[in-house]
């Protein structure tokens, strides 16, 4: 709790600092920030509103997500110097708004009721739709946000939908009356529940962009400033998938009856954003896909629903955004300043930027979860524990995916080291820049030798 | 007016969820089949009070004033929504000079 009222302050305070003039202090006063609350979540061990009333519980699993989340939002905010000069004069309000849909993050991966589940995910969304649109001349970045904006209120109205039916079947939003009264029901759940919570299921599908309810997804990832496609496609992410895990795990007894809709959504989902990312040319739209391929992986958990599904979420969704820090690190640091940056724009860069090529090269591995990367065994728990609980035709099609995906992220490779770029000067790259993408190549090559240190989070 | 409402209890809950079911339907309509950005953000908030029926609906219904409490959340949401949604509106109609959804295509790929 102290953590979030720590993001609130903190959000208020930017704003304030912005007004007043300070901007040469707003990146160490949010650093600083970020770091309270993450110290403050992780050491939060007993609460004192919020535990009588259910609302919000920090427990393991939640607490661990949230420093996830507050450690990825803190190398957003490490690679915005060089990349916000579209918002010279608004830089604060953009900072602050991405704070404050930090909050909302956090909240969808602690919450314990409906209400703040609710809460949670428009205090992220509502932030967003206004980061997505800040690009205020550039008609991409409207188009972007209004697209985003349509669809995004369009699924909160399904997921409420499925709270009112969820509430009319059990008479509570409380998660733990919730799972009583289905235990005590037997079976004899009114038939308004499971129809709740597919639609729950259904509105939460839309903001992780699960196929086939993606289609927002690669418009949105292109047509943001690149900024925000960094945190939306780890910070938001990361908060959809606590969510939903936290939902699939919340003690309903009943879930396999939704396995088919797992089963359907995980499938679809990893195949078509593998499939469409290998025609992409422009690498926000590849990469946009990628991480929908990567939405299904996760999802397999989700649908093979064990015991283990959290902690395999976590190290998936670990390893996931410290690469995609790292290649959106690159990508800002090289080809954003092209109109359409493809993958030619990465010709050559072993040649400019060696270290950097290879930080990419190590990103662009894990992703695809080729060993001593963390990757690798952030796909391998999930794959282990699947075929563990017998479900072999997803395992099987997922190792095809990520074959197929393997032929994209090589394409960037051979582009990276075997092509001729330009010989322009290559750019000044901030050492802020420098910093996040080494840190996450480090952590993610950490994780990858060390992986059962993450394990004794839960 | 006492009357009334003694009436009205003896409704049965299935005519409230089909009237919120119609309603939340024409919402969904709304959004998919209308091309003007502000008759789809009406369709929206039909779509959101539907669900708020719903929930006064099943708050009468289970004796239980918690749902209540959530419409005034909803509410809240609702109204922040649409002023975002608005401004993102205002600031396309500054650059196109129309409210029309067609105009926006110069994202694909």
């Amino acid at each position: 709790m102290s953590a979030i009222i720590t993001l609130s302050v903190l959000g208020i305070l930017v704003l304030y600092l912005g007004i007043f003039n300070f901007k040469k202090v707003l990146l160490p006063v949010i650093l600083l920030g970020l770091t309270v609350a993450f110290v403050l979540l992780a050491t939060n061990t007993g609460n004192v509103l919020a535990a009588d009333m259910h609302m919000l519980v920090f427990d393991a699993p939640a607490r661990a997500f949230g420093c996830l989340l507050i450690l990825i939002t803190a190398g957003v905010f490490c690679l915005t110097p060089g990349n916000m000069e579209y918002a010279t004069k608004f830089r604060q309000d953009v900072f602050g708004l991405m704070i404050f849909s930090l909050i909302g993050g956090i909240m969808m991966i602690s919450y314990g009721n409906l209400i703040t589940l609710f809460l949670g995910i428009e205090t992220l969304s509502i932030p967003l739709y206004v980061m997505v649109g800040s690009k205020r001349s550039d008609l991409k970045s409207n188009e972007a946000a209004m697209k985003y904006f349509l669809l995004g209120a369009f699924a909160t109205g399904f997921l409420l939908l499925g709270i009112a039916l969820i509430y009319g079947a059990t008479g509570s939003f409380d998660f733990r009356v919730i799972a009583e009264q289905c235990l005590t029901l037997q079976g004899n759940v009114s038939s308004w529940f499971e129809i709740g919570v597919l639609l729950l299921l259904i509105g939460l599908s839309f903001k992780v962009s699960a196929a086939p309810f993606h289609f927002w997804a690669p418009d949105v990832y292109d047509g943001a400033p690149t900024i925000v496609t960094t945190y939306m496609s780890t910070v938001v992410k990361i908060a959809g998938f606590g969510a939903l895990v936290r939902f699939t795990r919340g003690g309903f007894p009943d879930m396999h009856v939704f396995g088919q809709f797992t089963f359907i959504l995980a499938i679809l989902t990893m195949t078509i954003g593998n499939f469409v990312a290998t025609q992409q040319k422009s690498i926000k739209r590849m990469l946009a896909y990628s991480s929908i391929a990567h939405a299904g992986y996760m999802l397999i958990a989700i649908h093979c629903s064990t015991n283990a599904s959290l902690v395999n979420i976590f190290i998936y969704a670990f390893a996931y955004s410290l690469a995609s820090l790292v290649m959106f690190g690159v990508f800002m640091a090289i080809a954003d300043k092209y109109e359409l940056a493809d993958i030619d724009s990465f010709n050559g860069l072993s040649k400019k930027n060696p270290l950097v090529a290879i930080c990419a090269a190590i990103a662009l591995l894990s992703m695809a979860g080729i060993p001593i990367t963390a990757g690798f065994f952030g796909k391998y728990y999930i794959f282990a524990s699947a075929i563990d609980s017998n479900y072999f035709l997803i395992v099987i099609i997922a190792m095809l995916n990520s074959l197929v995906s393997l032929y994209y992220y090589l394409k960037l490779i051979i582009a990276m080291f075997f092509k001729e770029g330009s010989n322009d000067v290559s750019e000044k790259i901030p050492a802020l820049h420098y910093f996040v993408i080494f840190g996450c190549t480090a952590l993610n090559i950490l994780i990858g030798l060390y992986p059962n240190n993450l394990m004794m989070l839960f | 007016m006492f009357d009334f409402l003694e009436k009205s209890s003896n409704i049965p809950i299935e005519y409230y969820m089909w009237l919120s079911g119609i309603l939340f339907s024409i919402g969904v309509m709304g959004v998919l089949m209308r091309r003007n950005v502000i008759i789809m953000l009406m369709s929206i908030e039909l779509m959101l009070n539907a669900v708020n029926l719903l929930f006064i609906a099943f708050a009468t219904f289970l004796n239980d004033p918690k749902g209540q409490v959530f419409v005034f959340f909803i509410m809240l949401v609702a109204a922040a929504e649409v002023t975002v949604g608005l401004a993102i509106l205002t600031l396309i109609y500054r650059n196109t000079k129309s409210v029309d959804i067609d105009f926006l295509k110069k994202l694909k790929g």
